[in-house]
């Protein structure tokens, strides 16, 4: 890593590396990059499932935040800013991906069966609880994602989506109960 | 089981939900590197225009359904075309007002289309409908395919009156236009067209691809209407219809701007490949020559 080498100090101040970036210091530039990039592209991942979704979601959002580093003034945590375009360009990213598989869905579903629909299979609790993640409302998923996944708290959470923590705390709450719901049905006892 | 328990499970259980790999970090700072300097930036990902494809089928449908209607007023008016031909002006009537028309300036603004004249043996085909050498003089009679060439004012290959062809014109069979087929049998009339509804098509998908920001050109479906649109013109390449050079010309820079679009991937490194495309349409003019063309086809299918 050779912003590490530059930069020994990892915990350089993150103020001074966001200076040297605007002057044009690339290895400033690697640095903060480095600083962030995993919880980026780890919250990419999780809300995308999908590596190249990830990858592109993360790449936009470090070139839109280099492409604004001038405006951002420091009233948040670098990081905070950061989620909160990671958040939004993956919700937007995950729409338009969403409307082009939903037709091609629609297509498919004629020709096969549900497996989970046959009788007589118990289905894998793992994989249901996935499905229950999948048909969450976008922002119960994130929350979720962001909060019993990622580890973020409802702090971090609010300030990225433009919430507050206590909406944030409701929202997690919701989407708990709606998966316990959802598991409810197919894993009789382990839910209840 | 209670609420904790159960969030413990949850949590638990969840663990590997879309459990992410490790991070790339080499290579997608690759690409976020060349962004910041300028050499590119990725498409935004934002909700694509799904309706310009039917858009453009209906467009291409109707420019058909215009294109049968003439052929078949044509055939039935011969004399009426003679005498454009001797005339060298347009019939009462006969002018067309509906299709778009470049012009000689590769332009957009909207004229009348002149009908072509009747050919004699071997006579107009795509390119020679009329051939004024200089347009600004005679713009009503502008010829439509030399629109269609970037290159400088061409040589009629065949006057309105029926005159000889240029030596340089690729040779013919006996009773063939310069599209290689007669021009007044039903195969010319399937070139002309098909050539219409390329053009008209590769139009609309360039359109779109211009007017659009760079969210379309990272929706996978925009290669797909591109390849689509491949096939007929290296068809078109393969056939007499490219014995023009006006067409030849324009469709091998139609099909070089369809391959570049198919190739786009939609990663952010196309961004320089878009600013590619926009720079050879740009240079070679190609919008204006295929709106100026799609006339010009519609024309060189009259008997």
């Amino acid at each position: 890593m050779l912003a590490r080498l530059a930069y020994p100090a990892a915990g350089l101040d993150e103020r001074l590396l966001i200076q040297r970036t605007l002057g044009g210091d690339d290895l400033a530039a690697r640095e903060l990059y480095d600083a962030h990039v995993d919880r980026v592209y780890r919250l990419a991942y999780r809300l995308t499932g999908d590596d190249e979704l990830a990858r592109d979601c993360t790449q936009e959002t470090f070139i839109r935040a280099f492409q604004h580093l001038g405006e951002f003034r420091g009233a948040s945590a670098l990081s905070t800013w950061l989620h909160s375009i990671a958040v939004s360009v993956c919700l937007n990213t995950l729409r338009t991906v969403r409307r082009l598989r939903r037709r091609h869905a629609d297509l498919e579903e004629a020709d096969r069966a549900d497996p989970g629909d046959a009788p007589g299979i118990e289905p894998d609790v793992r994989e249901r609880l996935k499905a229950a993640i999948d048909e969450l409302p976008e922002l119960y998923r994130v929350v979720l994602v962001m909060h019993d996944l990622e580890g973020y708290t409802h702090e971090e959470i609010g300030a990225a989506l433009g919430m507050a923590a206590g909406t944030s705390k409701a929202r997690l709450s919701r989407a708990r109960g709606r998966l316990r719901e959802a598991l409810a049905r197919f894993a009789g006892e382990w839910a209840r | 089981m209670n609420d904790e328990r159960f969030n413990e499970l949850l949590r638990e259980l969840a663990a590997d939900y879309n459990a992410p790999p490790p991070t790339p970090r080499d290579a997608m700072w690759a690409v976020i590197d060349d962004a910041r300097r300028g050499r590119g930036l990725p498409a935004p990902r934002v909700a694509s225009r799904w309706w310009l494809r039917p858009a453009a089928g209906i467009a291409a449908v109707l420019v058909l359904g215009l294109a049968v209607g003439w052929l078949a007023t044509s055939r039935s008016d011969p004399p009426a075309a003679a005498a454009v031909a001797g005339s060298g002006r347009p019939p009462q009537g006969e002018m067309a007002t509906a299709l778009p028309h470049g012009g000689e300036t590769g332009g957009d603004r909207r004229a009348p289309i002149e009908r072509a004249p009747a050919a004699p043996s071997g006579g107009a085909g795509l390119a020679g409908s009329a051939a004024a050498p200089s347009p600004a003089a005679q713009p009503a009679r502008a010829p439509v395919l030399a629109a269609a060439s970037s290159g400088p004012a061409r040589r009629p290959e065949v006057t309105a009156a029926g005159g000889a062809p240029p030596r340089d014109a690729p040779a013919r069979r006996r009773g063939e236009g310069p599209t290689g087929r007669a021009v007044d049998t039903p195969p010319g009339e399937l070139d002309a067209l098909v050539t219409t509804q390329t053009l008209t098509q590769g139009e609309a998908l360039i359109t779109a691809f211009r007017a659009a920001d760079a969210s379309l050109a990272a929706d996978p479906r925009i290669g797909v209407w591109a390849r689509e649109i491949l096939v007929p013109t290296r068809l078109l390449l393969d056939s007499p219809v490219a014995g023009d050079a006006a067409m030849r010309g324009l469709l091998e820079d139609l099909e070089l701007v369809l391959l570049q679009i198919a190739h786009l991937s939609g990663s952010p490194a196309d961004s320089a490949e878009r600013a590619w495309i926009a720079e050879t349409l740009a240079r070679r003019d190609i919008l204006s020559r295929l709106r100026a063309a799609v006339p010009a086809g519609l024309v060189a299918a009259g008997p």
